[in-house]
């Protein structure tokens, strides 16, 4: 399968774009997740048909993705799924816009609303996602101005800013745009919970919406 | 005023630190470290590369940095880059990092500035060093501390001798990625005191 053109079935792996040095982080093995992991500048655009979903890190390199931007458009228009964390400086999707940040950063502007409860977040209280041993600020501070049609989950400040939110594109593919530091600590709770919402994340990562994850 | 040259590493951290209000106009140029044209600092008085940048993206333009301070520049060299991978005697031990260390009443991070009679601190106090620690350097004699531990551990170095007639100016401090991800003000400050003092240095 060396262009992802013969696929018969979805492909049930998610490739994670790695851009620090230093190991993937440790949920991937711990959670024996389906995930690939590539060096971000070591991506090959004809990989993508392979996977089901890209997951896009906060720290990634936005213009090397700027510069990727037709095989990131035509993976989508394809059914590919992404996920992508942080703020926007240098939009690489015809869907995403530069981060806004809230005006004001005290305790009221860096509130986390619940917007629309999403099955991944059955489990994670909002307060959870506002504070961390009571520090307000560490999800999000802001939004990637959504698409008209996109569902937000989450937004933040008396604004409601949208800092999570989900787009069925109608060109094909799906979007899961978090305006924040990297979601996957968030979806790790006490136990009995655990990584549950973790892995209800990857398993919503790899649902293809529909048999034609089609390559390009 | 310095001429000074950024690398930036495509993060959306370091778009609003080296592009944006309040810190771009200290910038004289910003280039994308993938892509430094050869003749990119040539003009340069100090070349910035700031906290996180991809170390696999400085790896290949470490020969450019070296001469570039064997030439008599400037290189500084902000936190998280993982210098040791790309510049010859650099050596530091990560630190598992508190970030709550100032949840606990009359906590301090308790670091030290070292050179008191350094010019930079007409520019910063102890206080704009102050939000996390991720490690410290092994300093070689020639690399003096400039801020430490309170146990004397270096977090931010100069080295006027090992590329004279240039310079080494490295730190374990993260401020570019804080800064510019809208979170923990002390960043701000710092980046503030820290490059006022890089441009207006005689």
């Amino acid at each position: 399968m060396s262009n992802g053109k013969e696929h018969t079935v979805p492909p049930r792996r998610c490739l994670y774009l790695q851009n620090t040095i230093g190991p993937p982080p440790g949920f991937i093995d711990r959670l024996e997740v389906p995930v690939d992991v590539v060096r971000q500048h070591d991506l090959r655009p004809d990989d993508l048909a392979s996977y089901a979903a890209l997951v896009v890190p906060m720290h990634a390199d936005q213009r090397h993705l700027q510069r990727l931007q037709w095989a990131l458009d035509g993976y989508l228009d394809g059914g590919g799924t992404m996920l992508v964390n942080g703020h926007v400086a240098w939009p690489f999707l015809d869907a995403l816009r530069p981060f806004v940040p809230v005006r004001v950063r005290n305790l009221e502007g860096l509130t986390i609303h619940r917007e629309s409860l999403h099955p991944i977040f059955a489990d994670v209280p909002v307060d959870a996602l506002t504070f961390r041993r009571g520090v307000a600020g560490f999800y999000g501070r802001g939004s990637n101005p959504p698409p008209e049609g996109a569902t937000v989950l989450h937004s933040v400040g008396p604004d409601r800013f949208p800092l999570d939110w989900m787009w069925e594109r109608p060109r094909g593919g799906r979007l899961f745009v978090h305006a924040g530091n990297d979601l996957f600590d968030f979806l790790v709770r006490p136990e009995p919970i655990g990584a549950a919402p973790l892995r209800r994340l990857f398993d919503w990562l790899l649902e293809t919406t529909d048999e034609a994850h089609r390559s390009a | 005023m310095k001429r000074i040259a950024a690398l930036d590493g495509g993060t959306f951290y370091h778009r609003r630190t080296l592009m944006e209000p309040p810190f771009a106009h200290h910038f004289t140029s910003v280039h994308y470290a993938a892509e430094l044209p050869a003749d990119a600092l040539a003009r340069a008085d100090v070349v910035y590369v700031p906290s996180r940048l991809d170390a696999r993206l400085l790896e290949p333009l470490a020969p450019v940095l070296v001469r570039f301070m064997r030439k008599g520049g400037t290189l500084v060299v902000m936190g998280e880059t993982a210098p040791d991978r790309w510049l010859e005697d650099i050596r530091t031990t990560p630190l598992a990092t508190n970030y709550w260390w100032w949840l606990e009443p009359e906590a301090d991070l308790g670091l030290r500035i070292a050179a008191p009679e350094h010019p930079l601190f007409r520019y910063l106090d102890r206080a704009a060093f102050t939000w996390h620690l991720h490690g410290w350097f092994h300093p070689r004699p020639a690399q003096r501390p400039l801020v430490t531990t309170a146990e004397g551990q270096a977090i931010l170095i100069e080295d006027c001798t090992s590329h004279a007639p240039g310079r080494l100016i490295a730190t374990t401090l993260d401020p570019c990625y804080h800064h510019g991800s809208f979170f923990m003000p002390a960043t701000t400050r710092f980046l503030g005191g820290f490059l006022g003092w890089l441009a207006n240095e005689p």
